[in-house]
């Protein structure tokens, strides 16, 4: 039986009052583009977190090709890969020499630390840059050096939060090649956005959280089924409507 | 308009307490006593000095605190963005209206509370009997509504500047330079003959022609019953409150119109990385890449260099004590311990408050927390001991006499150990946020962290107290080979101290990571 690349068992986050995650029972299996969709507040960001051992959970467990995350983290860590939705890195040092740190951070061998750097440099575009500090990055740029950060050690998942959001068409486009060659080679991507066209186009397989609980699941076209997974989305999640409000002063001449 | 800013003012003030929760409540209540306390003790030598020194001594004392709001809200641009003028341009308002309510709103702030009691203090001492007090008010209200006004003046020039990172890093520095230079002048000052009145008068007599020196003036003239040339003062003074409203406003427009800084910040050059760090990233392990990538902060983020700088020569000004003792004797080369203290309290007892939200990265990695301890430990004694060594090498030199080199370097080595130690066990304790948009991070000190790094200076020094004495008691009873003894044993029973800290501090660090993760990627209150 193939082991799959996240697994998910009761798991569960509350906040105060509120219930951020609330048990979560799924799988992503390896080798596929996972789309993790939800509106604002709905718990993505802090079940990646718990995925990524940045949060304790306070119930249930979540392995990582087989390794669980809380039991054993050190195992777990080493087969994942992480970049947050707004990646604060060491940006007073240079993309170069953060890709490094990371690398070394890793245990990795100082040779191939450097080889490997140079090589996701030239992937994701940013050789020229390579020699200035992070913080003069623009957000593009920021993103495509994490996800170099999260890639150098070859991990077998790769956890993305919201990685297309505030970026222009062409660092996006180098990024979901780089993606899309990951995948093909076995590697898993699991990401959050909520571009459900980015979602639709990019991922074989997704689920739909709200308010902490997973509403939906499956393949992407098993769950859109011909419609548009923006539709399959709002509906699933409750859109809300205008109806039985009285805006009949908006857009009329009152001056 | 006036009104309205104040409310807002203060509703965001309240709105920001109530989300922040106790400490910050407690860390507030903290300021504005302080700010009452300060503003007390101003107004009271305030009006001591004027009644002593008359008009030329309020002239020079106006004067002094006209430079400070001048200076001191640009050194702190990032304190005090309540109300963002920025935020307020796509509503209808004029310029002249904006001025006049951001005007009113700074009246809301401990600095103005500051300068207000200060300023009555001036008034009381100035005024013999009631009746001259209500002009003698007129003119202090006037330099209040100056110092407000030419603050956001210049703040509001340099905003761009101010939000760029190389602005940033200008005004960090220049804090520092400007903190540790007033140490120092405040240190010469107290060394010096006595009366600092005729210094006073003497400026006063010079700064009386300045805006704020001639409000100073013009408000004792006022209050002595001078009422045509007091009067006519009040009116320059008044003139050059329009004019800085003024241009106030010119300003205020130009940066409603204009394309955000951002797009303009000048790209920092990484420069050659140094040798040190690059023969560290070759080193296999991470404590070596950590070490490497402190070397790396301390030469290019601004935050180490402000508190380098500044502890640099406020620990220069408190040592000319010990350094006039040890200066020209043959135990000059002790003055090496000094550099150990200054080197291990460069990042001192908040480790981790310069990665703040950066600290994910180690987590993510699944690294051993004892070896990001051990590699930020590294990275300071890669600097301070060659730094101890040499000031121990040169003192010897300059008195002639090395009897003492080898037993001062040791001690030097002993007390960077021990302050090192309590430095990870309190980092890991008393951690918090120093994020490099809000430049002294002082918002985010919580009270937990401020009792967490008194309690760490008193056990450093408590425990270094034995660890010296182990070279300072045989030096002074018996001689220079006993005391090298004594280093020896000190060094030992240092790295003993250091490597049992580590212990308990990476422990600590192991079962306390996500607590200071939370921490430290709290959002600046």
């Amino acid at each position: 039986m193939t082991v799959p690349a996240v697994l998910y068992r009761g798991l569960s986050k509350k906040f105060g009052t509120k219930m951020a995650v609330d048990n979560v029972t799924a799988e992503i299996p390896a080798g596929s583009f996972f789309g993790i969709c939800g509106p604002n507040g709905a718990g993505k960001t802090t079940l990646l977190r718990m995925t990524c051992g940045l949060l304790r959970p306070d119930a249930g467990k979540v392995e990582v090709a087989g390794n669980d995350v809380w039991v054993n983290p050190v195992a777990a860590k080493a087969r994942l890969g992480m970049v947050p939705d707004n990646p604060s890195m060491f940006t007073r040092l240079t993309g170069r020499e953060l890709i490094e740190f990371t690398g070394l951070l890793r245990g990795m061998k100082p040779e191939m630390v450097e080889e490997r750097s140079s090589n996701l440099l030239r992937l994701l575009d940013l050789e020229d840059d390579a020699g200035r500090l992070v913080a003069d990055y623009s957000l593009g740029m920021a993103k495509k050096v994490a996800i170099a950060c999260a890639l150098l050690h070859n991990p077998r998942v790769l956890f993305l939060d919201e990685p297309f959001a505030g970026i222009d068409p062409v660092a996006r486009q180098v990024l979901e090649e780089t993606l899309k060659r990951f995948t093909a080679a076995g590697g898993t991507v699991a990401f959050s956005d909520h571009s459900m066209d980015v979602v639709e186009r990019l991922c074989d397989r997704l689920f739909i959280i709200d308010e902490g609980k997973v509403v939906l699941a499956g393949t992407t076209a098993g769950i859109t089924n011909g419609r548009r997974l923006q539709e399959v989305f709002v509906e699933a999640v409750g859109g809300s409507s205008t109806e039985g409000v009285d805006i009949t002063w908006l857009g009329s001449i009152s001056d | 308009m006036a009104w309205l800013y104040l409310r807002l003012k203060a509703r965001l003030i309240r709105n920001r307490l109530r989300k922040a929760g106790g400490w910050a409540t407690l860390a507030f209540i903290g300021i504005w006593s302080l700010a009452f306390g300060l503003g007390a003790i101003l107004g009271l030598l305030g009006g001591v000095v004027t009644r002593l020194a008359g008009g030329e001594g309020a002239a020079a004392l106006f004067t002094l605190a006209g430079i400070a709001w001048l200076v001191g809200p640009v050194a702190a641009a990032a304190l005090d963005e309540t109300i963002e003028p920025r935020r307020l341009e796509l509503l209808p308002i004029t310029p002249t209206q904006m001025s006049w309510g951001l005007l009113a709103a700074s009246f809301l702030g401990p600095g103005a509370l500051v300068t207000i009691l200060f300023v009555l203090g001036v008034v009381v001492g100035a005024s013999p009997d009631w009746l001259r007090l209500i002009p003698a008010l007129a003119a202090g209200l006037a330099f209040v509504v100056w110092c407000l006004a030419s603050a956001r003046l210049v703040t509001t020039l340099l905003t761009d500047l101010l939000r760029s990172r190389a602005g940033r890093d200008i005004a960090v520095v220049g804090a520092a330079v400007l903190g540790g230079g007033s140490a120092f002048a405040s240190t010469f000052l107290s060394n010096g003959s006595g009366d600092p009145l005729p210094a006073l008068a003497g400026f006063g007599r010079v700064s009386v022609y300045l805006p704020p020196g001639a409000l100073g003036r013009g408000l004792v003239l006022l209050a002595e019953g001078e009422w045509l040339i007091g009067l006519g003062i009040l009116a320059y003074g008044l003139a050059a409150i329009a004019v800085v409203m003024l241009g106030w406003q010119r300003s205020l427009l130009r940066l409603s119109t204009r394309a955000p800084g951002r797009a303009a910040e000048p790209v920092a050059k990484a420069g050659h990385s140094p040798l040190v760090p690059r023969l560290l990233s070759r080193w296999p392990g991470p404590q070596a890449a950590i070490a490497g990538k402190e070397l790396r902060y301390l030469r290019r983020d601004p935050r180490f260099r402000s508190q380098a700088v500044g502890l640099a020569v406020a620990l220069a000004a408190l040592g000319l004590g010990a350094g006039r003792m040890l200066f020209g004797t043959e135990y000059s080369p002790f003055l090496a311990v000094i550099v150990a203290w200054m080197a291990a309290s460069t990042t001192g007892f908040n480790q981790f408050g310069f990665d703040d939200h950066s600290f994910w990265g180690y987590l993510v990695t699944g690294v051993d927390l004892r070896r990001v301890l051990l590699g930020k430990n590294l990275a300071v004694v890669l600097v301070g001991l060659p730094g101890l060594i040499l000031v121990a090498a040169v003192s010897a030199v300059l008195v002639a006499d090395a009897r003492h080199l080898p037993s001062a370097v040791l001690a030097g080595a002993a007390v960077l150990a021990v302050w090192l130690a309590v430095g990870n066990v309190v980092s890991v304790l008393g951690a918090y946020p120093l994020p490099e948009s809000n430049l002294f991070g002082s918002r985010n000190v919580s009270g937990s962290a401020l009792f967490a790094s008194l309690g760490g200076l008193l056990a450093a020094g408590v425990i270094s107290l034995p660890v010296a004495a182990l070279v300072v008691v045989p030096l002074l009873i018996w001689g220079t080979w006993q005391a090298l003894v004594g280093a020896m044993l000190a060094v030992i029973i240092g790295l003993l101290i250091h490597r049992l800290s580590l212990r308990v501090a990476g422990a600590l660090l192991e079962n306390r990571a996500l607590r200071l993760l939370e921490v430290l990627d709290r959002p600046p209150v």
